[in-house]
This record gives C-alpha cells, sequence and structure tokens, in this order.
C-alpha cells in the first residue's frame, strides 16, 4: 500500500520541520502546494524531502488550492492524508492506518484533538475525517471545506489507535474568513452547514441582527436537521438576543435550544448563564443540575469546553447559595475552583460561603 | 521618526516582485537603503529580494544617527552601515562605481528621508542615488504628502521635518521618476531606467494548458507560443503516449515553459484547469488558456499586448477561434467555422466552474472585445465526444441555473435520439430568466418539425423572432423552415426582413453565411422560384 501526504501551506515556517518530523519516515511521499510563501517554508519543506509547487489562488478560497495539492498526488498512491502544517500524527500512525484500512474502505475516521490543556491532555476532541484513497475524492465549498466522494459509495473505517493534534498559532488572524463563508452560502444557498457557520461567525464578530437572521436561515433549511447543531444555532440566537438587551427572547431561545437537543450538556448551560444574568435563579439552579446529569461529553466540533469545565459548577453554587441551599453551594463551588484552580473569583466565591455558612 | 509608514509597502513590494520574477540577472543583488532608521526596509524585504539560487543579496545602508545602530541591532540587517551624512555616503559609493561597474545597485530604497533636508539637497541626493543603480535598477523614494509637522525624536535632531511636499505630482522633480502614486498620507515615486521600465511594465502573457495523450498535437500548440508568451504552463493529466516526452523536451528548449503532471480524479475539465491556472506565476498580468488542438495565430501574444496596454481596465478579452475541420486532407477546399471565445482572462480573480462545458467565472469582470485576436482550432475529429455524457450530468445537477448547460444537454440528448429528454432540457433552459430565448426558440422549433409538428414548430419560430427582432439569423432560419416546407411567400417576406437587420451580430449565434454575399444569392434563388408559381 502507498500512503502520501498533502496539504497546503503559506508562511508557516514556525511549523515546518515538526510537521515533516511527524510524516517523513512513515508517508512515502509529501505534497505540498505552497500558496504563496515569503519566509522559508519552502525550503525547510524541501529540505525534509516534501515535494512543493507554488501556486496562487486570487480571490483565496479553500477548495481550489486543495484539489490543486492532491493533483500533484500520483496516480500510483492508495490512500491520501490530509494534514495541515499546524497539526501533528502521534508516532506509528501509517502501521495503525494500514490495519485499519480494509480494501472497501474509502475514507478512515480517526481522532482529532482540536485543542489541548495545559497539561498536554486533549481539550476538545472529535472524530475526523481527512484520510481517503486517492481516486474519486475531490474538495469543495470557499471555506470549511469538504472531501466530497464522486462515482461511488462512501465506505468508512474507524481507527483510534494514532491520533491527530492540532497546535495552532493563535496569532494568526481569521482574516478573510468572513467573505469566503459569505461567498460560500451565495453558491450554496442551501446548505445548512455554510448557513450555521455563517450565523455563528457574525455572532463572533457581534453583528448581532445578521446573526440572528442567518441562523434563523438555517434553522429553516430542510437539511437542518442534526439537533445538536440545531440547538447550537438557537443557543446563538439565546446569545445574541441577550447581548441587545432583548432577555425575553434570549430565555426563550435558550428554552427552545434545550427541547430541540435535551441530551446535550450545551443548551442547559447557556440557559444556567442566561437566567443567571436576569437573576433568575430557580431557573439557573435547574438548568446546572439538569447540565451536571449529562456526564458523557460526545466526540463532536460542537462541545464547548467551557461547558465541560467549571461553568456549569459555578452556575450551580451561585444559584443553590442564593436560594438557601448553602451547603450545595459551598460543595459546587468547591468543585468549580478545583476544575479552575487558576480562577481568583471561584477561589473567593470558596472562601465566600465557608465565611458565610461560619 | 526612525519607523516608517505601512501606507505604500505593499506598492513597492508589488514592483519588487515583478522586477524579481521578470528582469532578474543571474548574478548577486545589492541593495542600498538611503536613510536607515530603524530597518524598515530591511526587515520588511530582506526575505523577499532573492536573486538566482547561488547568488548572494548584500544590504548596505547608510544612516546618520549612530545611536540607532546599537538601539535598533541594525549589523543584524545590513552587511554593511555607513554612518555619516546621505549625501556624503552617496558621493563616496558613486566614485566607487565609477571605476567599478558591479559596485551599482538593483534596488535602491530612500524612504521617508527627503521631507528631513532642504528641497536643493533632496533633489541633489536623488540625483546622486540614480547614477548608483545599474541598468535595470529600481529606486523607490517614499514621502509624507502634505503638512506633517516633526521635530527631533528622542533627541535626534535629524528627525525633524524641514520640508513640506505638498502634491505627488512634485515627486515627479526627481531624478529618473516613471511612475507616481500615493496611498493614503504617502506618496511613492519609482525611478528606472526608461527602456528597463517599458520592459518591465509590458503586460505579462501567460498561456496554460492540460493535455493528455497529445503527442500528435501538442508540438503545435506548443511551439505557437512559446516563442512569444512570457511564460506557459502545460500540465498533463496521464498521458501514456509519447506527450510527456514531446513537452519535456520542449521545455528543454524553452526556459518559459513549466511542466507538471497531475492526477485528477474524479476528471473533471474544472478542476483540472484550475490547477493549471494556479501554476501560473502571480506576477503575470493575463493568461491565455489553449487545449492542444488550438495553436495562437501568428502575432498573437503581441497584438494582445497591445490591446491590453490600449485597454487596461477590461479583465477578459473575448477573441476570435477559427475551426478549421478538414485540415488533415489537404486536397479538399477548407471546411472552416469561425466564433468568438472567451479564453483570455486577468491572472487573478477566476475560476473555472463546471466538471464539463466549463466556463471562467468571475463575479465583477469587464469584457472586452478584440476580433484581431485568433486562435485557430484544427481539431482531431476521429476523437470521442460522448464519453462526457455522465459530467454534463453532474454540471446540471452542480448548477441548474445555467441555462447553457441544460442547452448543451439538449444537444447530447438529442444526439442520442432521446427526443422527449432533448424538449425537456429546452424547457428548463427556457424557464431560466437569463437563458437566450431566441436561440432556445430556434432550437424548439428544430425539434417540433423533426417531429412532424408544423404548427408548434412555426410557433416556435414567430417566438424566437419575437425575442430578437434586430436579429438577421433568427429570420434566415425561419426562412429556411418556410423554404423546406414549400411556403416561399413566408420564407422570402422572412428574408426581406433578415436582409433589413442590419447591426452585425457577434457570438454564438452568428453565421457568417447570412452576412457575406450568399444571403443575397438565396434570395434570388428564392424569388426565381416564387416566380416560377406565381401567375
Amino acid at each position: 500500500m502507498k500512503v502520501a501526504v498533502y496539504t497546503i501551506c503559506k508562511n508557516e515556517e514556525q511549523f515546518a520541520a515538526r510537521f515533516m518530523q511527524c510524516i517523513k519516515d512513515e508517508a512515502d511521499g509529501i505534497y505540498v502546494a505552497d500558496t504563496g510563501s515569503s519566509d522559508k517554508t519552502i525550503e525547510i519543506l524541501r529540505e525534509h524531502g516534501a515535494i512543493v509547487n507554488s501556486i496562487s489562488v486570487q480571490p483565496w478560497r479553500f477548495d481550489t488550492p486543495r484539489n490543486a495539492s492532491l493533483a500533484f498526488v500520483p496516480a500510483d498512491v492508495d490512500v491520501c492524508v490530509c494534514i495541515d502544517l499546524d497539526e501533528t500524527l502521534t508516532a506509528g500512525w501509517r502501521a495503525a492506518l494500514e490495519k485499519a484500512w480494509t480494501p472497501a474502505t474509502t475514507r478512515l475516521r480517526y481522532m482529532y484533538a482540536w485543542s489541548h490543556n495545559e497539561d498536554g491532555s486533549p481539550a476538545t476532541s472529535f472524530w475526523y475525517d481527512k484520510i481517503h484513497k486517492r481516486k474519486n475524492y475531490r474538495w469543495v465549498k470557499p471555506v470549511h471545506e469538504v472531501l466530497t466522494i464522486y462515482n461511488e459509495p462512501e465506505v468508512q473505517s474507524y481507527c483510534s489507535d494514532f491520533m491527530l493534534n492540532h497546535y495552532p498559532d493563535h496569532s494568526k488572524s481569521r482574516g478573510s474568513y468572513l467573505s469566503l463563508l459569505e461567498l460560500g452560502c451565495k453558491e450554496e444557498p442551501n446548505d445548512d452547514r455554510n448557513c450555521h457557520y455563517l450565523g455563528r461567525e457574525y455572532m463572533f464578530y457581534n453583528m448581532y441582527d445578521k446573526a440572528i437572521t442567518e441562523l434563523q436561515r438555517h434553522l429553516s433549511l430542510p437539511s437542518a436537521v442534526w439537533s445538536a447543531e440545531r440547538a447550537a444555532s438557537m443557543r446563538y440566537i439565546a446569545r445574541c438576543c441577550i447581548a441587545k438587551g432583548d432577555h425575553t427572547n434570549g430565555m426563550s431561545w435558550a428554552l427552545k435550544s434545550i427541547a430541540e437537543a435535551p441530551g446535550e450538556r450545551e443548551p442547559f448551560v447557556d440557559l444556567a448563564k442566561a437566567s443567571y444574568n436576569i437573576r433568575d435563579f430557580i431557573t439557573c439552579y435547574w438548568a446546572a443540575k439538569k447540565a451536571l446529569e449529562i456526564k458523557e461529553r460526545p466526540a463532536s466540533y460542537i462541545c464547548e469546553p467551557e461547558a465541560w469545565g467549571s461553568a456549569p459548577w459555578d452556575y450551580l453554587s451561585i444559584s443553590a447559595w442564593n436560594l438557601g441551599h448553602k451547603h450545595e453551594g459551598l460543595d459546587a463551588a468547591r468543585e468549580a475552583s478545583r476544575l479552575s484552580p487558576k480562577d481568583e473569583r471561584l477561589a473567593n466565591n470558596v472562601k465566600l460561603c465557608e465565611d458565610g455558612l461560619k | 521618526m526612525p519607523y516608517s509608514s505601512e501606507s505604500g509597502k505593499a506598492l513597492i513590494e508589488k514592483f519588487i516582485k515583478r522586477k524579481l520574477r521578470w528582469s532578474c540577472q543571474p548574478r548577486n543583488l545589492a541593495v542600498l537603503d538611503v536613510g536607515v532608521g530603524a530597518g524598515t526596509y530591511s526587515s520588511k524585504y530582506r526575505k523577499l529580494i532573492k536573486g538566482a539560487p547561488g547568488t548572494l543579496t548584500s544590504w548596505i545602508g547608510i544612516e546618520i544617527w549612530e545611536p540607532y545602530v546599537d538601539q535598533f541591532k541594525l549589523w543584524d540587517m545590513y552587511d554593511m552601515l555607513m554612518i555619516e551624512d546621505v549625501e556624503s555616503a552617496l558621493n563616496k559609493l558613486g566614485v566607487v562605481s565609477l571605476y567599478d561597474d558591479h559596485k551599482k545597485f538593483d534596488f535602491i530604497f530612500i524612504g521617508d528621508i527627503l521631507e528631513h533636508l532642504d528641497r536643493d539637497k533632496a533633489l541633489r541626493i536623488v540625483q546622486a542615488a540614480n547614477c548608483l543603480l545599474t541598468d535595470t535598477g529600481l529606486m523607490f523614494c517614499s514621502v509624507p504628502i502634505g503638512d506633517y509637522p516633526q521635530g527631533e525624536y528622542l533627541g535626534n535632531p535629524h528627525e525633524a521635518h524641514i520640508d513640506t511636499w505638498k502634491t505627488k505630482e512634485e515627486l515627479a522633480q526627481l531624478a529618473g521618476v516613471r511612475h507616481v502614486e500615493q496611498e493614503l498620507e504617502i506618496g511613492i515615486s519609482i525611478s528606472c531606467d526608461q527602456e528597463s521600465w517599458n520592459e518591465l511594465m509590458k503586460p505579462k502573457i501567460a498561456v496554460y494548458m492540460i493535455c493528455k495523450n497529445e503527442e500528435d498535437l501538442i508540438r503545435r500548440a506548443v511551439e505557437s507560443a512559446a516563442e512569444t508568451a512570457d511564460e506557459m504552463v502545460i500540465c498533463d493529466t496521464g498521458s501514456t503516449d509519447k506527450t510527456v516526452d514531446t513537452i519535456r523536451g520542449l521545455a528543454w528548449s524553452y526556459s518559459n515553459i513549466k511542466v507538471h503532471e497531475i492526477f485528477i480524479s474524479p476528471w473533471r475539465f474544472d478542476d483540472a484547469r484550475n490547477v493549471s491556472l494556479s501554476l501560473v506565476s502571480p506576477e503575470v498580468d493575463f493568461c491565455v488558456s489553449l487545449d492542444a488542438d488550438e495553436l495562437l495565430a501568428l502575432g498573437f501574444v503581441d497584438q494582445l499586448r497591445a490591446y491590453l496596454q490600449q485597454h487596461q481596465e477590461v479583465t477578459r478579452v473575448n477573441h476570435s477561434f477559427e475551426t478549421y475541420w478538414n485540415w488533415k486532407n489537404t486536397t479538399e477546399n477548407p471546411h472552416t467555422s469561425k466564433h468568438f471565445h472567451e479564453r483570455i482572462h486577468a491572472r487573478h480573480g477566476y475560476r473555472w466552474v463546471h466538471p464539463v462545458h466549463e466556463k471562467l467565472s468571475n463575479l465583477d469582470e469587464r469584457v472586452g472585445w478584440c476580433t484581431d485576436l485568433l486562435i485557430r482550432q484544427l481539431p482531431d475529429v476521429s476523437k470521442n465526444r460522448t464519453s462526457y455524457f455522465p459530467l454534463l450530468e453532474q454540471a446540471v445537477k452542480e448548477d441548474p441555473a445555467d441555462w447553457k448547460l441544460w442547452s448543451f444537454f439538449y444537444q447530447e440528448m438529442l444526439f442520442k435520439g432521446d427526443r422527449v429528454s432533448a424538449a425537456h432540457a429546452l424547457n428548463e433552459a427556457l424557464k431560466l430568466p437569463d437563458s437566450d430565448k431566441a436561440y432556445l426558440y430556434l432550437r424548439q422549433g428544430e425539434l417540433y418539425e423533426l417531429e412532424g409538428n408544423r404548427s408548434q414548430a412555426r410557433n416556435s419560430f414567430v417566438l424566437a423572432i419575437e425575442t430578437a427582432p434586430h436579429m438577421r439569423e433568427v429570420y434566415v432560419a425561419a426562412a429556411e423552415y418556410h423554404w423546406r416546407h414549400h411556403d416561399l411567400k413566408a420564407a422570402y417576406s422572412a428574408y426581406i426582413m433578415a436582409r433589413d437587420c442590419k447591426d452585425e451580430t457577434k457570438g454564438y449565434m452568428r453565421r457568417e453565411d447570412v452576412w457575406d454575399a450568399r444571403i443575397e444569392q438565396q434570395i434570388n434563388k428564392l424569388s426565381k422560384e416564387l416566380a416560377e408559381i406565381l401567375p
């Protein structure tokens, strides 16, 4: 079996050596489309044995250059691994891949650690799927580009014996991301994923009215059926309403998101926060308790680290305390502080509770 | 201030890249930074200014204020520093260059210095610096435009502004200036030898191709362009014959040819062409997409350059395209057809869409017409044309709002003999608001005629005329229909109306035979037939 790695890059000299280190001994070939580096990225990649072609795509979009980088992978390669320069594969990935790959497999799923805790353990992680057979796959969409199969049905295999780690450069700007998302929605107005991402991005840019319109459009699309993502759209609408000072609609959308996905922790945490904002401690208490009843963290990109950290305990402690359940408040405050040991406010809350109980 | 404004820096970078790409000699490069300050130009452009592999680039800086050397660690950024007055330093360099032509500079930066000097001295030092440029060297002067009073800075008395440059036009007084631009508060002038400036600014043209198993045709296509185009990109998509050997051999003879072997799966024309286009240097101005069975007419690239210099606003140039069907048989009379094509476009802003019947897409384009530009097609008619049908189905699926795809779909269906699907495709196309109704009604009329549905056919031809009452071709099509069905009077009046249409048709609807003497011949022939039956 021949396995090749392919990718695109631009000005990523700080990652190039680390990237090559983790793949060069295990891959049969490494094909990179450089999209205009002016630093030493290309030199470093070539020194380590990558085949680098310089390309230029303007106006920028992600699918066209990714398809170009894939086109440089020779026809006799069996399996293609697309990883970015700010990602690393754990050692032994090649053997694990070959073990998991069956003659029928067209695509492999594996765990992706998108962010890491301070101790190096994965924080947000989920199943990823950018390893695929050489033939019949191409990338589509200007941003959040996805691999799409043609001419045959897709057969997925799973492998948990290696992992892809993401160590990004947080100083990199999001740049033209918003305009690419807008382009994506213009090209495919009925694509639910693009629409959800665009609404979320408007929210990140504090463009609340546009965010609400776009997220409501997401909810109205026939293909928007994944309840966790629908619930996320509802939560974001709630956040936008609250940011605009409209707490009534904020509470309403937060409650709707729970009805949409009662098995997810995030909607309950958002409701706890929304009700805490208006000092509705009864709702806040219920929402925090319900959030904490959900113990299984799903491997999906929707998971928010905040909901799986100290936040629900924090809301539980404040609401319990205010409702007079002082011991429960103290216990929850201690748990919150244990999960976020560096947070001074949480440590102070523990102290306040302890003093109040004396 | 020792720091330099961001304004104008992107412009300077653009010119540096253009020069490095198009007029760089294979020797060591020298850069002079007049008035180093914090070393802005070195930190911005040192990585960028690189000569051919194996050559060195040396940076020399002139700075009057000695404390900056340690403060900004200037020795890390420059190979040589002259800590003295700019004018005396330039004079010294001038004396050296008199004896040794290799002591001249490929790039000279005079960044935010002139406003610190009186005007006479400013003009003198630019004059002195200009004498230090190599024949193809570029000098950039950057000056704040308008009043920016500034006193001494960090104890440096030389940082005071003592002159005001009121408009960017004043920069034209500087020695050797060919070009002046202003970006926000900063004016930039570029000085250069006139001849090398003309060469640098000449539109740069790339021809890009995809090919597969074209060993018989590829040499002819490449040789029609290789001498004159600034760059050629050829992507082989999996030839099993001698095509790759041929193009690699051609790349050996012509240094401007870049050859790549790529593999596209699932096969689509848009993806393949986009890969080829992405490999064209970003410093190219315009691109020509050429196929292996085509060739550029003699003088094509020079004509295109001249056109582009006259029409700097256009992003696409529509051109003539002539197909020579029976070129292999030199004993027959040539059988040709002529159209207009849209394969010449700006390097940036375009991408190919649709898996087959691919077209160039740009949401913000300005189209020019240059009918003198000719691409000839000498096709290999033995190649199978039906194998792309699944791609066409995919194209229609991806973009059902593109009426031309439905029109191609109609043609394929007609070719297969599936008239029901053909009619359906025409109806889908007619439903779309931007479709060419006249064209589609003509096809619909022909289809009804095939089915023997005379009244519907007649109706379609009437609709075609109604939607394009100024187009000669439509009347002629209707006239021919009537003539075929022996309605000579109707045919005659349609011909007369056709002849009254004087605006020549451009584009795919154009029929050469209705714009030359042949239309009169037809009318005469018809009149004779009419005379025979009329009492």
